[in-house]
Parts: structure tokens; sequence; C-alpha cells
């Protein structure tokens, strides 16, 4: 990440430039994001034993006062007057599946969330399967969200620079020839740090007038799905069409397919950066800065890659992503 | 290149933040202060590898501030902007300053008094506190501070605390404790690093004692507390040091010095590593400026806090030292809304340095000597004696004080391994010549500790006669 310049906290104080202390919300994700700039570099045992300082926070707030939990907390034979150690916690907690999650309903929320962890409020997901469930989180978990968001760009991005989103809007939401524009980059990147401007366009767009929108942007950095990016790409190959400031494409949400990274490459001429997250867990796993391989987020989730037999999967290996979030406590998942 | 000159994890020890949150305890959240001071602590990690360039451009955002909010509130700027020269079409830059704001004085500022408080302090900037200097010369300067300013200071603080120590590990302290609570033989025992820190990160525990305690009992609880750490005068530190020396006593778990408030001389760094085999870790500030600058983790140079203050160090002509060069330090602090100074200085002189550790934090090589305590010679002239290497030829020399009770003579107060042979005594003779501009005579006495005072500060020099007479002359 060479030749950038730093970003800049942004300061809601009078007579405050530098350095910045802004509003008290982006303070918690500032907090957050200088233990997580420490925490990257952490040997892995130390993350290890710091995930399960957390994971017996949440296991006990579970077993305590989640009515599934509570219920099988025997069965399983939870002791908690002791820490769990992971090897225990992978023997004795069974995976839950989605459709388990769908069918427990209410009997997986907490019948006692702390007030500090802030207002819970739902999601739904539809999942590749078509089966709806419904996540409750805390506005903890959001903190959190943010934080992560904003490591994901500092990682790959500089935020003094202009960014374009072309994602799902409602209908009549940022729609051709304009688009909408904003002095920042919105969110709590816009709140935390003085960054670039940024523009939406709605992801219902034909294709060829996303590409005029984006050659009139002119963006530095393009945020969107796998598919959308794609047919871009495809359109500009046959109209021969590049986009001149463009560094990077940034795709969230969908699975991205190496032909999408392939067709970036070779019409577009820039890379792509991906995020695998999940709208009950979280973020999962950031794209390394460095290379395209993804960076597991262990400070938001404990993630097993388990084979067939339910072994732990050695380099190289493929196997099934189990996921325990650590942080919400509102609908504590286990090994989901 | 900008803030890519780091390379690898920001910090030898790892330090994890408080959680003050039921349910979470990692990563923390802390308190709304604790996550005030992680904000800072956030950029301050970045900036530290900043480009001198960027660094200063940035010092110079916040410092137009300061600049603007004193001219406009403070009434001893208002009233001298005109005649500097400063008006509406007047702008900040580093030559302009130099050039037209004038280098104010300590005793300026005891004079003015209220002049220097700003009339209109934002309140987003919390309250506003005082503390009271009492500087070498006796006469207390009085000092308003923000919370803000506070809040600066307690997330250099933190800087100086992650750059060189662990704080699962255990702090001793031996200051003036102004709840009384630290009497011998039991000083008070806490759980943790105390207040900020503890709010901010995970702490072992701490134990202090009050700096008014004799040295051979403060040896004696220091020996029971087993400290990783010990955080003291440098005067204090120096005296323990060669009582330890004298008594063969080694604390094994001590891994660390820190030194603040009075020089801390080669000599008290030498004879720290000479008694019980530790580095000692230097801290430069002063209470009514805060932090100017820390001992970096990979040196023995100090690092300016180009984050917290402005600091030039200016030759006799006026201009700006070249790395090698001594000159007096003028700081201006970038955040204290309640008394703005603007070019301060407190008579320190510096040596620029040009440390290797790639931080874009200017460097000092050395911190030499107050010049707030002058001498009258006898034929009128005023001259700051410059001591900070006085025992670099005699090393036989542990420590030393000198007292000017007579008009043409000063006593010398040793601290010694062996006492001087009379060619020695002759070379400091010389030197003293050399550095106070004047052949007084010298009285020579072997002490095993020298007084401080009540706040367990060390006064290498003083001139008794002076205080005595209204002058020196």
């Amino acid at each position: 990440m060479a030749d950038r310049r730093p970003p800049q906290v942004r300061s809601a104080l009078a007579g405050m430039a530098w350095p910045g202390l802004p509003a008290r919300h982006a303070t918690y994700s500032l907090a957050l994001l200088y233990q997580l700039e420490h925490s990257q570099w952490l040997p892995a045992e130390d993350i290890l034993s710091l995930q399960f300082r957390q994971i017996n926070l949440i296991l006990r707030h579970a077993f305590e006062t989640v009515p599934y939990y509570r219920a099988q907390r025997d069965e399983w034979g939870i002791d908690l007057d002791h820490a769990i150690t992971p090897e225990e916690y992978c023997q004795q907690v069974p995976i839950l599946t989605r459709a388990e999650v769908q069918q427990l309903g209410d009997d997986l929320l907490s019948t006692d969330i702390p007030q500090s962890h802030g207002k819970s409020g739902s999601v739904f997901t539809s999942g590749s399967t078509g089966m709806p469930i419904k996540v409750i989180k805390t506005e903890l978990t959001e903190t959190f969200w943010n934080a992560f968001t904003v490591r994901d760009h500092l990682w790959h991005r500089d935020p003094n620079l202009k960014l374009a989103s072309i994602r799902p809007l409602p209908d009549n939401e940022a729609v051709y020839p304009e688009g909408k524009s904003f002095e920042n980059w919105g969110g709590m990147a816009g709140l935390a740090f003085a960054n670039g401007p940024s523009t939406l366009l709605n992801i219902g767009t034909r294709i060829q007038d996303q590409v005029k929108w984006l050659q009139r942007i002119d963006p530095d950095y393009l945020l969107t799905y796998p598919g959308n990016i794609q047919a871009i790409a495809i359109h500009c190959e046959r109209n021969k069409i590049r986009f001149s400031r463009l560094k990077q494409v940034h795709t969230i949400s969908d699975l991205l397919r190496p032909e999408v990274r392939k067709i970036c490459r070779e019409v577009l001429d820039v890379p792509v950066v991906d995020v695998y997250s999940g709208a009950e867990v979280g973020y999962i796993a950031l794209q390394y800065p460095e290379s395209e391989n993804l960076h597991i987020q262990s400070e938001s989730v404990f993630v097993e890659v388990l084979d067939e037999n339910g072994n732990v999967c050695r380099p190289g290996e493929v196997g099934e992503v189990v996921i325990t979030p650590l942080h919400n406590l509102a609908m504590p998942l286990l090994r989901y | 290149m900008a803030g890519s000159r780091r390379k690898g994890p920001y910090s030898k020890f790892p330090a994890t933040a408080h959680a003050s949150l039921s349910g979470l305890t990692w990563p923390g959240l802390a308190t709304q202060h604790g996550s005030h001071l992680l904000t800072l602590l956030y950029q301050l990690e970045q900036s530290q590898w900043w480009s001198p360039e960027q660094l200063r451009l940035h010092q110079f955002s916040q410092l137009a501030q300061v600049v603007q909010h004193a001219l406009n509130t403070v009434p001893y700027y208002r009233k001298h902007r005109q005649a500097w020269g400063i008006d509406a079409n007047w702008k900040l830059t580093p030559e302009s300053f130099t050039a037209s704001v004038p280098i104010l004085t300590r005793a300026e500022v005891q004079e003015g008094g209220a002049e220097f408080h700003s009339n209109k302090v934002p309140e987003s900037h919390g309250k506003i506190g005082d503390t009271f200097t009492s500087g070498s010369t006796g006469r207390p300067l009085r000092t308003l501070k923000t919370g803000l300013a506070e809040m600066i200071w307690q997330a250099l603080t933190l800087r100086e605390i992650l750059w060189h120590r662990d704080f699962r590990l255990k702090l001793a302290i031996i200051t003036m404790d102004e709840d009384k609570q630290g009497a011998y033989p039991d000083g008070a025992q806490y759980r943790d690093w105390g207040n900020f820190a503890a709010q901010t990160f995970e702490t072992g525990p701490s134990c202090v004692l009050h700096v008014s305690t004799k040295i051979h009992e403060q040896v004696e609880w220091l020996l029971r507390m087993e400290p990783d750490y010990l955080f003291t005068r440098a005067g204090n530190a120096q005296a323990l040091a060669q009582h330890c020396l004298r008594e063969q006593i080694k604390f094994p778990t001590l891994r660390q010095f820190i030194t603040f408030s009075d020089l801390l001389r080669p000599e008290a760094r030498a004879v720290c590593k000479e008694a019980w085999s530790v580095p000692v870790v230097d801290i430069y500030s002063s209470a009514e400026v805060g932090y100017i600058a820390l001992q970096c983790p990979e040196s023995e140079y100090y690092h300016i806090q180009s984050e917290s203050v402005y600091v030039e160090v200016l030759n006799e002509a006026g201009q700006t030292c070249a790395p090698g060069e001594v000159g007096q330090v003028i700081v201006t602090p970038l955040h204290n809304f309640a008394m703005p100074l603007l070019r301060y200085t407190s008579g320190d002189l510096a040596e620029v340095g040009e440390c290797a550790c790639g931080r874009g934090l200017p460097a000092l090589r050395r911190i030499i000597g107050r010049t707030r305590s002058a001498l009258a010679l006898p034929n009128g002239e005023h001259v700051f004696p410059k001591l900070q290497d006085l025992l670099i030829d005699l090393p036989m020399v542990r420590q030393f004080q000198i007292r000017r009770r007579e008009r043409e003579s000063l006593d010398v107060k040793l601290v010694v391994a062996r006492e001087l042979t009379e060619s020695e005594a002759a070379l400091l003779q010389g030197e003293l010549e050399r550095r106070f501009h004047y052949p007084f005579g010298i009285v020579i006495s072997y002490h095993d500790e020298l007084t401080r005072s009540k706040s367990g500060k060390f006064h290498d020099f003083k001139d008794d006669y002076k205080e005595a007479n209204g002058n020196g002359g």
C-alpha cells in the first residue's frame, strides 16, 4: 500500500484538527480498530486464547439465558465452573444447521441481553436455499461490523479517493442517469475518517447505462456484486471500453468466481478484492492486502473448517465452514 | 511512501484493551474515556511513522487552530498581535511563526498571570483544571489546562508505556503522593496501574511509595514489592543506585527504570546500569507544557511528541539547530486552549539528534540542563552553567551538588566511589571555572547521600548567595 496519503481521522471537536476526535460512535469503532491493528500481528496461539476468553463469556450467557441452549446443557455435559478449552468446545457442542435455526425460532433468542450492548434489531436473510431466517443482532455487533468494514477499506483502499457503489436499492432510489452523490464514503468510514467523495447507483440500471455512468463518474474504486461486475466487464470487452482512473473492484455478497477476477484483470486491468460475510454472522474473512487469500476475522468469529469426518482441514484441503460469532449476545449461534 | 515505513507488528508488548461491557472481553470496548484514548492511540501509532513533512503538515493544521484561538481570545496575545505585525493577511508558516511571534519566557508568563487565560474556551474541551509548578527558582507558576489537554497527556502516557513496557507486569512508583497513602513501610498497593491506564488496557498490579522516604527504606520496600518496573525522579533513581552499588543490593525482578522530572545525567544512566544491569528510560516533560519528548523504544534518543507540541531548537543566532548542535528548546503546546503558550521556553537546552529507528518524529540526542537557575557573577555577568556532562572525565564521582553560599566560592558536594586525588580535584576546579566563566574557589566535601527537596526534586546547582543577597555581584 505504498504511496498512500495516511487516513485522517475526522474531528468533531471545535479547535481540534489533529489528532482527530470524532463523534462518539465513531470513537468506539476507532477504539476497536486500534486493537485490530495490533491483533492482526498476534501469534495464532495468542489469538486462540483471546477468542476463547470471549467464547467462554458467550457460552455462559447462552447456557444461562437462551432457552434452546439451557435445555441442552446437561445433555452436552457443559460445566460452566471451569473455562472451556477449544477441544472441549468442539467436542461437546454439536454443529447447528441453518434448518435448525429456522425451526428453533425464538428459542435461540436470549431472554436477558445486557443493556450495554444497545438496542436489538432483526435482519432477514434468504440464503441460497431460499429458506429465510430471522437473525436478531445488537448495536454492539453493528459497531463491530463497522470496525471491520473500516479495516477492509484501510487494507485495500485509500479513503481519500473516489468510491462508486452499484448495489440493490429500492426502485426509485439512486436511479440512472444521476445516481446519488455524497461528500464522503458514508457509514462509519465517513464518520471516522475525513475521506474522499462517493457516488451510488441502483443495480437495477441497464448494464450499458451503468457503464456510461461509470465513464462519467470516473471513480477510483467500484463496489458491486460479482455478477454485476462480470456483466459490466463483458460489455466493456465487446465495446472496447476502459475506465481510466479505476484502480480496483470490490465485490460483496455473492460468491466470487475465478472467471470474474480473470475478466476484470484482462479487460479492465484491475484487481478484484472480495469479502466473505454473512448477514447472520457478520464478517467471516477479508482478502489479504498483499494476496488473493482471505484472512479469517478471528476478532469477530471463531471459524472451524471441517472435513467429512469432522476433522480440522489442513492447508489445501476443502471442508465445511463452521462459525461461532463472538459478540452477538441477542442470538448466540454456537458452531453454526 | 507515506504511512508505510513501518514493518511488522506495532508493539513489542501485546496489550489487551480493557472491556467495560458485560459479556465482552475481546476485543475490548473500554469506557467512553478509554475509547477516546484508544482513538488517539490509533492515530499516534500511525503518525509516528509518517515522514517529517507529513507530520509538519498535520502539526501546522493544529497549530493554526491554537494560534488563531490565542490571537482572538487571550488578552496577552490580543494586545500584542498588532505590534507583531499579525493582521488579516498574516499566514501561518514555520517561518512566519518564528519571525512574528517572540519567544515567551517563564518569567513573562508568571508576570502575565490571567492575561494568558483564554476568555472563551470551547465547552467541548472539558473542565479546566490548574497545576502549580515550583521550578528550580522556587517561584510557582500556575498553569490552566483543559480536559482535552489532559486527555492528550494521558494518550501520550499510554504511548510511552506501549513503547517501553508490558502492561501485564508490576509497576512501582516512588513519587510525590498527594493522597499521602504511600507512607513507608507499607506504601500503597493497587490491583492495576491506576485510573486511565486501567480504563484503557488490562494491567498488572502497581504500588506507590512517597519519595520523602529515606533511601535505605525505599530499597527495603522495593525488595519486598518485587516490581518489574520502577518509575521515579532521576535524582532519586541515582541515589537508589548509589546506595545499592555500595551495599551490593540487586533487585532480581527489576527490568527497567523510568525517570522523569529531574534532568537525567549520563552518570545517572551509568550508575543504574552498573548497580542493577537494567536500562533507564527517561521522559522529558514539564507541567506547563506536557510531554515534550519521549525516549525512543529502540535507542537512547528522545522523540519529540509532534502530535501534541511544536518544538523549535534554536541556536544563539535564533536559527534552527542541525543534528549535533545544542540550542534552546522552544515549545508550543497544540491543544491547551485554556492557556495557550506560543513559543514558550522553560530554559532547557537540547542537542538535536538523528534517530535511525524510522520514526518521522524529530529526535533529540540529549536534554541539557535547565538554564533557569542563572548565576550572577561577581563581575555582574549572568551565566547559565551547563553541567550535563561535568563528570565525563571523573568516573569515580557518582553524583554532585553545587551550592554557592559565598560570593567567591562554591561548595561542591560529591558522592564518590573513592575520594579525588589532588590532580583530579584540580581538574574539577578547572572544569567548573570553564563552565561558570569565573575562577571560584571550591570546597569539596564527600557524602553518602545528597539532599533532595521535599518533593524529592534534586537540584544540582543552587545560588543561595544570590537568593540571600538579591544579586550575585
